[in-house]
Order: structure tokens, then C-alpha cells, then sequence
């Protein structure tokens, strides 16, 4: 067999297999269609790869917002403990009252055993 | 005989496009009627898998009735209906990448859901089933690129430009990629006759 002929045999046994539409294939698709018809069409664009898109672009977005309402906030004090920030933020020497040595009595000047 | 029709037109393309654009159900219906038989011997040749390809012409019919109002319908309408299952499959195709594949022991063309047309003009000396699996498994190892060329083209009887613009490649490289894969195909048919 030369080239031409097997040329033409190979061409002859490729199109020798094939396949028939079936037609349970358009109805499927058709009922697909005709259910996503029916849906509102929020959940319609919900299910779209546009959708993904939009709330990646949302949760930039609010991540940017947060990051830069966070870098726009007042400085923090240096003050190392919430209870020294609460007395500074009053006007109260920190040293005065926590570094306060005890009284004669022996008692701390908060515990009301001086009076 | 070809399982696409090579010949296939539709009487009015321009009324059929108009038609699909307006979302009219039965116009689907006509395209499936006319096309499915291309579009499904593409899937289940592309992919060798009857149930996936099913799935995939099911989800391309869906994707033309989504699509269809933005077609223009310059490039025909069999052309971007069968670029819509092409590429499709070869997504598929590149996501089964890392998978066992099909083993050797299974009929390709049963297991592919194909069917077989009789040749006429054949030795009876050979069994004509036996060498059409044995060919079909063949077609099934050649580069998923040459296949979807050689399918397009020998199975669906399509030009090799109406190829060219399926598969969004340039014609020289259709030319190319159908030589590969015929040389190879025509080494393993030598061996099927014996020479």
C-alpha cells in the first residue's frame, strides 16, 4: 500500500467512528435553563463568576477602609497598663498613687485603714 | 460517513443567530438537531469518557444559550459552537493531566459511548472492529492538541481553516499539527495491516 492509499485509510477509519445527539442531553440542558429562568435574579448573578470577583473586590476594599481608618486613629499613649493610661488620661501622677510607699498605719492609702 | 456532516449549514444561519439572541428555546433545539452529533462525537472523542461528555455538551448547549446575545456571527455558527466544546474539553483534559488515564484493556469505542460505521471496501482478511479500537486507542495517545486537530478535520470533516479558526490557531499550524499526528497514526496503522 503506498502512502496515498494508506493516507486515504487512515482518512476512511477516522470517520468511520462517530456519535449520535441524543436527545436527553437538550432536554437536560433545556430544564437547567428553564430552571435558572425561574430564580431571582440576585441568586442568578450570585452564581456567575462575576460574583466572585465582585466580593473579592469588596473585601479589598473594606480591608483597605479598615486599614486605613486604623492608621488615621490617634496615637496610642506609651503608657504600659490600662489601669496607668486610665489614671494619666484623669490628670493623676501614676507615681503618686501606685508608687505611694504604705503610711505609718501600715495600711495602703486606698484600703481606708489610715482614717 | 462523518459524524459532524461535513456539509452542515443551516438554511438561514442569520434568522437561526437572531433567534438564539431573543433566547428562543427552539432555536437550541434546531442548533442541538443539526450540530449535537458534531458536538457529541467531539466530546466523547476529545475526552474518551461518555458520561463526562455528555455533561460537557449539555453545559455547551447552556453556555450558547447564555452567550448567544453577545455572537456576532461572523465566524459561522457550527465553528463557535464546536470552539465552545473544544475548549471546554480541554479544560477537562488539562485538569485530568495527573490522572492514571484510561487503561489499554478498555474498548475505546464502547467505552467513549462512539459507534462504529461500517467500511466498505475492506479486506475481509482483517477484523475491521479490531483495527478501528485498535486506531481509536492510537488517536487516544497522541498529544491532546493533534487530537482535537485530527478529530476536527478527518472526523467532523471540517477545512482545515473552519480548524484554524475552532481551536483559535492559525492555519500553518493545523497543517503542522495534522502532519504529526498522521505520521504517528500511519505507523500504527501499517502495523494493524501487516506491512
Amino acid at each position: 500500500m503506498d502512502d496515498q492509499d494508506l493516507d486515504r485509510t487512515l482518512s476512511r477509519m477516522i470517520a468511520a467512528v462517530g456519535a449520535d445527539a441524543q436527545p436527553a442531553l437538550l432536554t437536560r440542558a433545556r430544564a437547567r435553563i428553564e430552571a435558572r429562568a425561574r430564580q431571582p435574579r440576585f441568586v442568578r448573578w450570585a452564581m456567575q463568576p462575576a460574583a466572585l470577583g465582585a466580593s473579592v473586590a469588596l473585601f479589598v476594599a473594606s480591608a483597605g477602609l479598615s486599614l486605613a481608618l486604623v492608621s488615621g486613629a490617634p496615637e496610642a499613649s506609651q503608657s504600659s497598663t490600662l489601669i496607668e493610661s486610665l489614671l494619666e488620661e484623669r490628670g493623676i501622677e501614676t507615681g503618686s498613687v501606685l508608687g505611694t510607699p504604705a503610711t505609718d498605719s501600715g495600711s495602703a492609702p486606698d484600703s481606708g485603714g489610715a482614717r | 460517513m462523518c459524524a459532524g456532516g461535513g456539509d452542515l449549514t443551516f438554511t438561514n444561519e442569520g434568522e437561526m443567530i437572531a433567534r438564539l439572541r431573543r433566547g428562543d428555546l427552539d432555536a437550541l433545539g434546531e442548533l442541538y438537531r443539526e450540530l449535537g452529533p458534531a458536538m457529541v462525537s467531539l466530546a466523547r472523542s476529545l475526552l474518551r469518557d461518555r458520561a463526562e461528555a455528555d455533561d460537557v455538551v449539555a453545559d455547551c448547549l447552556i453556555r450558547v444559550h447564555e452567550k448567544a446575545a453577545g455572537f456576532r456571527g461572523e465566524r459561522g455558527l457550527r465553528t463557535w459552537v464546536l470552539r465552545i466544546v473544544a475548549n471546554r474539553c480541554r479544560d477537562l483534559l488539562r485538569r485530568r493531566r495527573f490522572d492514571a488515564g484510561e487503561p489499554e484493556a478498555h474498548d475505546p469505542i464502547a467505552h467513549a459511548g462512539l459507534r462504529v460505521e461500517p467500511l466498505e471496501e475492506w479486506d475481509h482478511a482483517l477484523d475491521q472492529e479490531k483495527a478501528l479500537r485498535a486506531l481509536e486507542q492510537a488517536i487516544g495517545r497522541l498529544p491532546p492538541e493533534q487530537r482535537e486537530a485530527v478529530i476536527l478535520r478527518d472526523r467532523l470533516g471540517m477545512s482545515q481553516e473552519e480548524v484554524a479558526v475552532t481551536l483559535g490557531i492559525r492555519v500553518g499550524a493545523v497543517k503542522s499539527r495534522l502532519f504529526r499526528a498522521r505520521e504517528t497514526l500511519k505507523v500504527e496503522l501499517k502495523k494493524l495491516l501487516g506491512e
